[in-house]
């Protein structure tokens, strides 16, 4: 076991500093002690548990608090009072506010006025008129796993101040006395006094008995060992009472060597303190065991010395006078002698060092093993307790009459790791999580071989290669109104390699990297509230969803995934103490969710109302509002600056979310749908968790105000972030997309999954009513989910939960089914979730995981699987090998995509990858690659064939990529003959060879169709041409050729094929055909046929192919 | 008076322990008291579970049965002395050894995580509370009570049990040195072994079993001790009575044993008995040239020590017959006067 030592130590004055230089060594006999460097507050990470010695001085212990606050652990309490060390650490720190909370929390509204008057200078500081009022202890017994305490007295206040953890009353170590000549000191008897000369140690008092006794006794010494406080005027007093020339010896502060020969040198010691701060006294411990005896006042450690080693003398009236009798008393013959030997005695037993030590080692074990211990023992009883009807809580008490229960079941969330977990450090575990899931994930996402979900994926991708390319996020050379971090990350790939093939695999490797360090942040939130073991399962869960499987895409869920636990872990720290350090980087991790992904605005939300769930959840309890102050004016400030930019610069503040500000500009929100699609989201978030961890959470949630903080805390961020990204994604797909965005939703998962782990912790608590509509709610819930509507090509990317229930429904049970299926699996589980027993507990996540695990399957192996998708859309789109165009004209050439329609995977897969392809042009509206001004549509000039631009300007382009009808005007160099996309090299102005009019898009020609070409040269035009025996049947059409050629005309029976050969003689470098088609038919005139076709048509032309003459 | 003796059960095991409760509950009924061995099956590990099977003998009742008090009961060893009883006595055999004082050795079972310091630590308050309710404690040596006092500041009586009723007797002192030990490390018989390799000529006769006499009878293979050294296995009590009659002396060195019977046995036969300064309880009766010989716990004193006795056989027989009058007085008359002087 390894303990972290928290400790102010010598050089440091302080007398704890003393007490730790004594204590360590002995210490580190019986246990492994790392002893903390003074000022780091950083926990140790290996360490068992952590001991924290908290005195009243802030300069001092200021640091070993904040510790306390990093990692609860055992606080030895040397001072019970230690308002002056809060009112160091928070007034001293200018946080007036965390002063007031502490007075509140003390003394209620009327210890927060109190407070008030201090800080406005109406009330002198507290800390130094009325300190034993106010201990200001709270704060650290709450964050205290256990508390040390050297007297009954410390322990009393202490469970007075309402704490009920393990407590240990440990004597404090007694310094072996030192074989040391007193020092030569006349007075007889001689009286020493050590420490600080002030009102607080009696001095007045003390001066004043001596005085008194002198008179009887003029050979008798009073030396006074110690700083004079400022003020006191010592020498005055001394004077007044004539003991200014002798009686009195001084000496200011001395050396530990002449410290001993002085209290050698004495019969006697006179350590009075009152009011006592709880503390005790090294120098009375010294005394003690050099075998001197001791005058004490009656108060707090003092008066719990023995009787025969101390002469103890009421604080007040009559103090002078028993000052003097007990002066008197130790100046009989032997006496002083004989309360020595009993002194020396005394402290041999009570307080030898190690024995000192060895109960310090007991308290620590205790302390770090104890619940982890307890909640076995109690679960193993429990558990036969109910087995056999008994009522388990009858157990208690003889389970604490053995000691193996804390009396008030105080069970901290335990530092303790068990079983396996216990043989590595947990960073070692966690670090072979996150190896082994990366490795697992990368194996399963590169399955994946080519960008399927489009356009995102094509989107972030040239994001990132035009960043890596020129350090800007461009899409086709211009400006991308899409959040940049992921792209930022994804360019790393393209930096590292240069074939879009390599990059492609890099930016999945860094993907896996990013998506699986998820595992930590949900393991340092898991800690808040769970024991290591749990925590280690939650990460574990949180990296198995089957949303992780995006890995293998490049789309921006990657990196938002940790983005958004580390933000709800900021949230959590945040909301246990809001300092300004945590509200701050709440917010950064805001922004950073929203430069990923602009539906972090609703985080932003979540983050602002969070403090108010929480504070409604702990209603009844001091509030601390007024703490998050800051967070509320940057985001004001902030919100302001965005209305205040935009506006000026003529544009809505929703242009903010860039790309996504249409979702606030050009949609009108209705309510029941949105509120029909905010159920449907609820009800997905439920099933793709498999209900349990839903239904654990409602429980947490109801009873939330019941539970101890730390789940309070988590509870509030919880409710905050489920319930504002559950409305955004809900109301954004009633209009938009009429689907469930799981993809946006899944970030929540880890939540639902401590919840569950918690609730398990935490011995499955049921209330009745709670748990009922808990389990009844996760039940339903999957009922409303129109299955039906949504099992089609969209689920596909952005519905995964789906797709074992489309399994089941088209290979098992028929899709009218599934609703049904899917609730009785819910009620099953729910069913489990109110009755399985607890010690069969551990199953529930197992249950999970299984039912991950069975989404993961159809994701990865049936038809709608990633991998299959993937390369069904690759064959889609190429076939003439992924980078075919990088590999003829070279990755840094400028290609220009000439876009005239069907099938756009041919653009974005050729766009993608190819690094060449820059820039995109569409020529037959509507269709489009990619919306925006990223694609400009051309318009072709008739009188020259120039493509011309929105703006009426001509393009320059190098290489041109387009389909063989776009006719454009250059040297075709490559091709992809099966997807009909040509490469051209142009090096000039963009422009089509070739003009034709009449040849409608599906092969259909109007009665007349012309053929032009600019820069004709002698050769023929070939014109495959068949009729349609449905429309002319038995008809014989004649087709009459003229032009730059010889007149024709050709007779086509409409179950024939021909290929009409026209020789091309030109004029002036143009050939000009006209075909013309007798008879021609309106297919909506003969009903017969049943074709409402109302264009009049000629002949289908499948193609015309210009042919120069050889040479 | 209707008496309920306690002690946990290891099942399938049989040992001292169990010899010494039957030997009890017989002695009692002898003397006319309605006697009843209580047992619980016995098992310390794995974690938490020698807690658990402590609360097993909390929550037995034993104040009465069948309508009928019960008038004391008398516990023996952990766990049973939880049990509940205004009228407990505790004839302590021991503690819970591993997290005593043999933890952090070879022999302990708490590891150094903290769960485990935590574990052993209850076991440490559970003693404290579960001894500190008897009427009295008593121990069979002590060293336990000695062990009794560090670790809870509880007072013990020594009250040391007679053995086992055998035909003790002794027909003549040849040249073997006898062992007679269930066979396990912490009997310390390879030491023996090792000593009868140094002195020449030395045989020695091992009786019993356990789970370390393969290792045992490979290390008298490897000394060469074939002929001198014999493995007997268990033997009934009619052999066991021949060997004790027939050896020299007898070997008995565990290593800070609480109790053993063994010496008393061998003093009932007149033998002497060979032991080491680390033996714990047989010291109580174990005299350094008294009662038998006590020497370091090396192969070299072992050696010369068994050398010695065969070397001196009168002086052996004079050592063996001191020593019976020692365990003649041991008597289960005499040990049930001062138990039930504690409960009345």
């Amino acid at each position: 076991m390894k303990v972290s030592y928290f400790s102010p130590l010598p050089p440091s004055t302080s007398g704890i500093a003393d007490y730790s230089a004594l204590l360590l060594p002995a210490l580190a006999r019986l246990v492994e002690v790392e002893v903390v460097r003074p000022g780091r507050t950083r926990p140790i990470a290996d360490a068992d548990v952590a001991l924290y010695h908290i005195g009243n001085d802030p300069d001092a212990h200021a640091w070993v608090v904040d510790a306390l606050h990093r990692r609860p652990g055992v606080v030895v309490l040397h001072d019970f009072v230690i308002h002056h060390l809060v009112a160091g650490m928070t007034i001293g720190r200018h946080d007036g506010h965390a002063y007031l909370a502490a007075m509140e929390r003390e003394a209620g509204v009327a210890g927060r006025m109190l407070g008030w008057g201090v800080l406005e200078g109406r009330v002198p500081p507290l800390w130094e008129i009325r300190p034993t009022e106010f201990p200001l202890a709270g704060e650290v017994l709450d964050r205290a796993t256990g508390v040390i305490v050297h007297s009954r007295y410390a322990e009393t206040r202490a469970r007075e101040h309402g704490y009920d953890g393990p407590l240990w009353h440990i004597p404090h170590p007694a310094w072996p006395a030192p074989e040391i000549e007193p020092a030569q000191i006349d007075g007889s008897p001689l009286f020493g006094c050590f420490g600080h000369l002030n009102e607080s140690k009696r001095i007045p008092q003390l001066l004043r008995a001596f005085a008194d006794f002198r008179a009887g006794h003029p050979a008798a010494r009073l030396l006074l060992v110690g700083a004079e406080a400022p003020g006191f005027d010592l020498a005055g007093r001394l004077e007044r009472l004539g003991l200014a020339s002798e009686g009195v010896i001084r000496e200011p502060y001395v050396e530990e060597e002449r410290l001993w020969a002085l209290m050698s040198a004495c019969d006697a010691c006179v350590l009075l303190r009152a009011p006592t701060m709880g503390e005790t006294s090294g120098s009375a411990i010294r005394t003690l065991s050099l075998g001197k005896p001791l005058v004490v006042s009656d108060v707090g450690w003092f008066a719990e010395l023995p009787d025969d080693v101390a002469i103890k003398v009421p604080v007040g009236d009559g103090e002078v006078e028993a000052l003097v009798a007990a002066m008197t008393r130790l100046a009989e013959p032997g006496v002083a002698a004989r309360m020595g030997e009993a002194a020396r005695s005394y402290v041999r037993s009570e307080h030898d060092l190690d024995r000192v030590a060895e109960e310090y080692v007991a308290a620590l074990e205790q302390a770090a093993g104890s619940s982890a211990v307890e909640a076995k023992i109690l679960r193993a009883v429990a558990e036969a307790a109910a087995d056999t009807g008994v009522e388990p809580a009858c157990l208690a008490p003889e389970l604490t009459a053995l000691g193996l229960a804390s009396p008030n079941g105080h069970v901290p969330v335990s530092d303790t790791r068990t079983g396996l977990l216990g043989i590595w450090p947990m960073w070692a575990w966690l670090g072979a999580l996150y190896v082994v899931a990366a490795t697992v994930q990368l194996a399963l996402g590169l399955r994946v071989v080519s960008p399927w979900i489009m356009v995102d994926e094509l989107v972030y991708s040239d994001m990132a290669r035009s960043f890596a390319d020129t350090g800007h996020f461009l899409i086709r050379g211009v400006h991308a109104n899409y959040g940049f971090v992921y792209p930022l990350l994804l360019s790393l790939a393209y930096k590292l390699s240069g074939s879009v093939a390599d990059a492609y695999q890099w930016a999945r490797v860094l993907n896996a990297l990013a998506m699986c360090s998820v595992v930590f942040p949900t393991y340092l939130l898991a800690r808040r509230v769970v024991r290591p073991g749990f925590a280690f399962a939650a990460a574990a869960l949180a990296i198995a969803v089957p949303p992780t499987i995006y890995i293998g895409t490049l789309m921006t869920e990657n990196a938002f995934y940790p983005i958004f636990m580390w933000l709800a872990y900021a949230l959590v720290l945040a909301l246990e103490r809001p300092t300004l350090r945590r509200q701050v980087i709440l917010l950064a991790l805001c922004a950073l969710a929203f430069l990923t992904r602009a539906q972090a605005v609703a985080l932003v939300a979540a983050a602002l109302s969070a403090p108010l769930v929480l504070a409604w959840i702990e209603r009844g309890r001091p509030r601390r509002l007024s703490a998050w102050k800051p967070l509320y004016a940057i985001v004001g400030g902030a919100a302001f600056l965005v209305i205040v930019v935009e506006v000026a610069r003529g544009r809505s503040p929703s242009q903010i979310l860039g790309g996504y500000s249409v979702t606030t500009e050009h949609a009108s929100y209705q309510v029941w749908p949105a509120l029909r699609w905010i159920v449907y989201h609820l009800a997905a978030l439920d099933l793709s968790l498999f209900v349990l961890p839903f239904a654990a959470m409602i429980v947490l949630v109801a009873n939330a105000r019941h539970l101890d903080r730390a789940l309070r805390v988590f509870s509030a961020a919880a409710v905050a972030l489920t319930v504002w990204l559950v409305l955004e994604v809900g109301i954004f797909a009633s209009h938009w997309s009429q689907r469930i965005e799981e993809r946006n939703l899944f970030y929540l998962a880890p939540l639902f999954l401590v919840a569950l782990l918690a609730w398990i912790e935490r011995g499955q608590p049921k209330p009745a009513r709670a748990a009922v509509a808990a389990a009844g709610i996760a039940a339903a819930l999957p009922g409303t989910i129109p299955f039906l509507q949504l099992m089609n090509i969209n689920a596909q990317s952005d519905t995964l939960f789906i797709q074992p229930w489309w399994y089941l429904g088209d290979r098992v049970a028929g899709r009218g089914n599934v609703a049904l299926l899917a609730v009785a699996v819910s009620v099953v589980l729910a069913a489990a979730f109110l009755w399985l027993p607890h010690r069969y507990a551990p199953v529930l996540p197992v249950l999970i995981a299984l039912g991950f695990f069975l989404t993961w399957l159809p994701l990865q192996l049936w038809i709608h699987s990633f991998p299959r998708l993937s390369s069904a859309t690759y064959t889609t789109g190429i076939s003439a090998g992924r980078s075919w165009i990088d590999a003829a004209v070279g990755r840094n050439a400028d290609v220009t995509i000439v876009w005239t329609g069907d099938n756009p995977y041919r653009g974005w897969e050729n766009e993608f990858w190819n690094r060449s392809v820059k820039h995109a042009y569409d020529l037959t509206p509507p269709d489009t690659l990619l919306a925006g001004p990223t694609e400009p549509h051309l318009t072709v000039e008739a009188s020259t064939g120039l493509l011309r631009d929105p703006a009426g300007k001509t393009v320059h382009a190098q290489y041109v990529l387009a389909e063989p009808s776009a006719q454009i005007s250059g040297t075709r160099i490559a091709a992809d003959d099966a997807r009909a996309m040509v490469l051209y090299r142009v090096d000039g102005l963009l422009r089509t060879s070739t003009a034709i009019t009449g040849w409608l898009g599906d092969t259909w020609t109007e009665p007349t169709v012309t053929w032009l070409r600019r820069g004709c040269v002698r050769g023929v035009l070939r014109v495959p041409v068949h009729s349609d025996p449905t429309l002319y049947p038995g008809v014989i059409q004649r087709i009459a050729v003229s032009g730059t050629t010889r007149p024709v005309v050709v007779r086509l029976p409409s179950t024939s094929t021909k290929t009409i050969v026209v020789p091309l003689t030109p004029r002036g470098g143009i050939c000009h055909v006209r075909f013309e088609i007798t008879p021609s038919r309106r297919p909506a005139d003969y009903p017969a046929l049943n074709n409402p076709d109302p264009r009049t048509l000629g002949v289908l032309i499948s193609g015309f192919e210009y042919v120069p003459a050889a040479g | 008076m209707r008496l309920a003796v306690c002690m946990p059960q290891v099942p399938f095991e049989r040992g001292g322990t169990e010899i010494f409760a039957d030997g009890l509950v017989h002695a009692l009924r002898r003397r006319g008291h309605e006697t009843e061995l209580v047992t619980v099956p016995y098992k310390w590990y794995p974690g938490e579970r020698v807690l658990t099977q402590a609360f097993l003998w909390r929550m037995l009742d034993l104040e009465e049965a069948n309508g009928r008090p019960i008038d004391a009961v008398i516990a023996t060893k952990f766990p049973s002395y939880a049990v509940r009883h205004p009228r407990k006595v505790v004839w302590l055999l021991h503690q819970f050894r591993q997290a005593w004082d043999l933890d952090r050795t070879e022999l302990g079972q708490f590891s150094e995580s903290a769960e485990d310091r935590a574990l052993r630590r209850k076991v440490l308050d559970f003693d404290r509370v579960a001894l500190g309710e008897a009427r009295k404690i008593f121990t069979t040596s002590s060293i336990v009570a000695g062990r009794l006092r560090d670790s809870t500041g509880l007072d013990a009586e020594v009250l040391a049990p007679p053995p086992a009723p055998l035909d003790f007797h002794c027909t003549a002192y040849e040249d073997f040195i006898l062992s007679v030990n269930r066979l396990d490390r912490a009997k310390r018989i390879d030491l023996l072994i090792e000593a009868a390799a140094q002195a020449s000529g030395l045989r020695i006769v091992i009786a019993g079993d356990g789970p370390d006499r393969e290792r045992l009878e490979q290390l008298a293979r490897d000394r060469g001790l074939d002929g001198r050294a014999t493995f007997t296995g268990r033997v009934s009590d009619e052999e066991l009575a021949d060997l004790y009659a027939r050896c020299l002396g007898v070997y008995y060195a565990p290593v800070n044993e609480d109790y053993g019977l063994v010496p008393y046995e061998a003093f009932l036969s007149e033998k002497p008995v060979v032991t080491t300064t680390d033996a714990g309880g047989p010291l109580d009766i174990v005299h350094d040239r008294e009662t038998g010989l006590v020497v370091a716990p090396t192969v070299e004193e072992l050696a010369r020590a068994c050398s010695w006795l065969r070397d001196h056989t009168d002086e052996a027989r004079t050592l063996g017959r001191a020593g019976r009058d020692i365990a003649r007085a041991v008597t289960w008359d005499s040990c049930i006067d001062r138990l039930l002087a504690a409960v009345a």
